[in-house]
């Protein structure tokens, strides 16, 4: 019986974000705004043959008991204009920027978006999110204006006349419907717009569209109208969970298996023996959770002001609060109560202070080895079907991946399980995807699965979250 | 002070970066205007500002229908990627056209949108100093990475086209540009008095006329008028149709020296897009040499940010200096 070709491994590079993944402290630490730290990122990456190149977007500062979150990497660019200045410094590499959905309007994303992909001859992306809250609506002129399910329902239409204008550039005026000279017309419950597209044809036909859902309606999103899910699902073993519940939904939309991509966002700690690379992510961790940042996430969770306990001391022997004392973050855990009650448990039981319970639960890094050691386990993890590719966060900028690229991609490529250069022409074929379809498809399909009752839930909002 | 020369290069990727890479160097800037047709000329500046060295980029925007909040931190970021040779052309939507593409309210009167832009260059000017210079600390003995009293809140008050109020809290989400203020550029017109005197600096259209005499052609007031406006401290440019012919080409250096006479610092040229290419070699072979030769313009020192370039002295912060 002949073998199964092996499945290749794809890589992605996230810029280091406004977390406490990333730190500022260590003397190798360089500017989070300076364009030379972005275009040291992305050449790294372009050098290691990655799909794309991950910026994150930033619209109000953090918050933190009612003032600026001062512990974390603060500040960033404007997502867009880093990613026109890579065109330029880059050839191959794909650009994909978060945009909200929810305080910028369709014409102007899908333009700035269009733009990219013809400066960049097709390696445009966009990860679409929605943003929650009146807090961020502060620096918008329309506020926080859309309850939780509109925001969701916004969001898919707006990916649709996205791909309306995409599919209208380089046409010509008058092609839409009912109009004289107009390229496009989109009237629905969000939006009435209409006008010319006048850009050339997107080498691309499409940006890639990227999502982040996680929960139930947030996967049928992702099947409906993404071309990459960016998860959190990075231990192969819920990967591989999430990977086939994923995969199984893309059948109702009228997709193969190879049409939706799975991308988790990972951290990789390299070392030359796998004790030495275990000792770096201890160091790592410790880095990444300051005394003054052990207690500000705690906070987090306890929703109250912590700051009379020593981070070198046990953890705090006080109830959580009620109210939600972090502004512009999502917060991931759902039951404070259960999970304030297990960290106790395992305090106790491992005899750790509060920083080192929060080292424990905050900073597992993903894989931890050789170099060898990690191209195995990555190889493994996409033969499995617990990934496609993996987005790697690293915790410097801009040097966080350069042993990445430098040992573990020729691991990868011993293995015969990564390129040995880029194999299409743009970002769509780089990925294995296939070409643009148009916008009606798109539409039609989701009307299509939605209309048959076993499809999906009847829930139709789906849960996002914002990706840093 | 030299003689300052930009010229318009549209966003296009083959003949506007021809153009751009061709009078870098030579010319002080070049204006990338923005229409909603075509490429977005922030992306476009953005894009030719790691491929440039010394040339200034002025990308348009129209503040109308779009967000100033995205305006000011991409614009911002524009002068970290364009190493401080960034600026910013102010323009409004006042067509059904453009009203149409966002849906969001109805075509704007002239009033009413230059009224709105005034304020919102007032905004992007207060986004970008809501960081102070030095608000980036990475004290690790208290474990901040910023010093947040080195940061501003704006809370501006606006009111759209429509006459509808709304705020703009801050701070931005990105640190101060290197320029402090990337220099901000209105054309003068009827109804944005505010408009031009909140500019850094101001275009005039004119026309060489016949004769060769200025005679000021756009809706808005003369130059002379507008000197009055300003006063000395702000920089007014003519707006000027390239010269096409070797008659008009060699009477560029007369024309600009009466110019100068009358009170303009320099002139912004505008070409159709197809004739751009051409006519930045014409720029830089005949018409800044006879500029030179002339005594008109000096070299600029290699480096130099845009705020130079145009004689505007570094910006102050409205927090810090207030």
């Amino acid at each position: 019986m002949p073998e199964l070709p092996l499945r290749q491994v794809h890589l992605a590079a996230h810029f280091p974000g406004v977390n406490n993944t990333t730190v500022w402290s260590d003397p190798a630490s360089g500017s989070h705004i300076e364009f030379d730290s972005f275009a040291h990122l992305a050449r790294t990456a372009e050098a290691g043959l990655f799909d794309f190149f991950f910026l994150a977007e930033g619209l109000r500062l953090r918050e933190h008991q009612g003032q600026i979150f001062d512990l974390d990497v603060v500040g960033r660019p404007n997502t867009t204009a880093v990613l026109s200045a890579l065109a330029a410094v880059t050839n191959h590499i794909g650009l994909a920027g978060t945009l909200s959905s929810t305080f910028n309007e369709p014409f102007d994303i899908a333009r700035k978006l269009a733009s990219i992909d013809v400066l960049s001859s097709g390696r445009a992306a966009w990860n679409v999110v929605t943003t929650s809250n009146a807090f961020t609506g502060a620096n918008f002129r329309r506020g926080g204006y859309l309850d939780y399910a509109e925001r969701y329902l916004r969001a898919e239409d707006f990916i649709d006349v996205a791909r309306e204008l995409w599919d209208a550039a380089g046409r010509g005026p008058g092609h839409a419907a009912g109009t004289t000279g107009d390229d496009f017309s989109h009237i629905s419950d969000f939006f009435d717009i209409s006008g010319r597209f006048s850009l050339p044809s997107l080498p691309s036909g499409h940006p890639v569209i990227l999502q982040a859902g996680d929960s139930d309606s947030g996967r049928d999103f992702a099947a409906g109208s993404a071309d990459v899910i960016f998860t959190r699902h990075s231990d192969p073993e819920s990967g591989r969970k999430f990977y086939a519940d994923v995969k199984t939904r893309l059948a109702d939309y009228g997709r193969g298996e190879d049409d939706l991509k799975i991308f988790p966002g990972i951290s990789v700690i390299l070392g030359d023996t796998q004790e030495e690379a275990a000792e770096r992510s201890r160091e790592v961790a410790s880095q990444q959770v300051s005394e003054a940042g052990a207690i500000a996430f705690l906070e987090r969770v306890w929703d109250r002001d912590l700051s009379a306990f020593d981070p070198d001391g046990p953890l705090p022997d006080v109830p959580p609060a009620g109210e939600s004392i972090s502004k512009g973050r999502v917060k991931h855990i759902k039951d404070t109560e259960a999970t304030i009650a297990e960290w106790r448990a395992l305090a106790e039981a491992e005899n750790l202070t509060a920083r080192e319970l929060v080292i424990k639960v905050s900073t597992r890094h993903s894989f931890v080895g050789t170099p060898r050691q990690v191209a195995r386990d990555l190889s493994e993890a996409v033969q499995t079907r617990s990934a496609d590719g993996y987005i790697l966060v690293p915790h410097l900028t801009p040097g966080g991946l350069d042993d990445v690229v430098a040992k573990v991609v020729p691991e990868l490529q011993e293995l015969g399980v990564y390129r040995t250069e880029y194999p299409g022409q743009n970002l769509r074929e780089n990925l294995g995807l296939p070409p643009a379809r148009p916008a009606g498809e798109w539409t039609s399909n989701r009307v299509r699965a939605r209309a048959t009752p076993n499809a999906n839930s009847t829930d139709t909002s789906p849960a996002y979250r914002e990706v840093s | 002070m030299s003689f300052i020369i930009g010229t318009t290069i549209t966003a296009d990727p083959r003949t506007g970066l021809a153009a751009a890479k061709t009078v870098d160097g030579h010319i002080d800037f070049a204006l990338v205007p923005d229409a909603f047709d075509g490429i977005d000329a922030l992306e476009f500046a953005s894009w030719l500002g790691p491929i440039t060295s010394e040339l200034g980029l002025i990308p348009g925007v129209r503040v109308t229908h779009t967000e100033p909040f995205h305006v000011a931190t991409a614009s911002a970021t524009l002068d970290y990627t364009a190493r401080s040779r960034s600026g910013l052309s102010i323009g409004v939507s006042t067509s059904d056209a453009d009203a149409a593409l966002f849906g969001r309210r109805p075509a704007a009167d002239s009033a009413p949108a230059w009224a709105e832009a005034a304020q919102i260059i007032d905004l992007v000017r207060r986004l970008w100093d809501s960081w102070d210079d030095d608000a980036i600390i990475r004290d690790q003995s208290t474990d901040r990475y910023i010093d947040r009293d080195r940061l501003h809140i704006v809370d501006a008050q606006l009111s759209d086209s429509a006459g509808t109020d709304y705020s703009v809290l801050g701070p931005s989400i990105t640190p101060r540009p290197p320029q402090g203020h990337p220099p901000i550029v209105v054309r003068a017109d009827a109804d944005n008095a505010a408009a031009v005197e909140s500019a850094d600096i101001v275009f005039a259209d004119v026309d060489a006329g016949d004769a060769g005499v200025a005679e000021f052609t756009g809706a808005g007031p003369s130059l002379d008028e507008l000197k009055g406006l300003l006063g000395p401290k702000t920089p007014i440019l003519a707006r000027l149709a390239a010269p096409t012919s070797p008659v008009e080409v060699a009477r560029t250096t007369d024309f600009a020296l009466e110019l100068q006479s009358r009170g303009a610092s320099g002139i912004v040229f505008s070409a159709p897009r197809e004739e751009q290419l051409e006519f930045s070699i014409r720029l830089v072979s005949e018409i800044v040499p006879a500029l030179t030769a002339a005594g008109l313009r000096a070299p600029t020192a290699s480096g130099a940010d845009l705020r130079t370039r145009l004689g505007l002295p570094a910006a102050h912060s409205l927090y810090t200096h207030a």
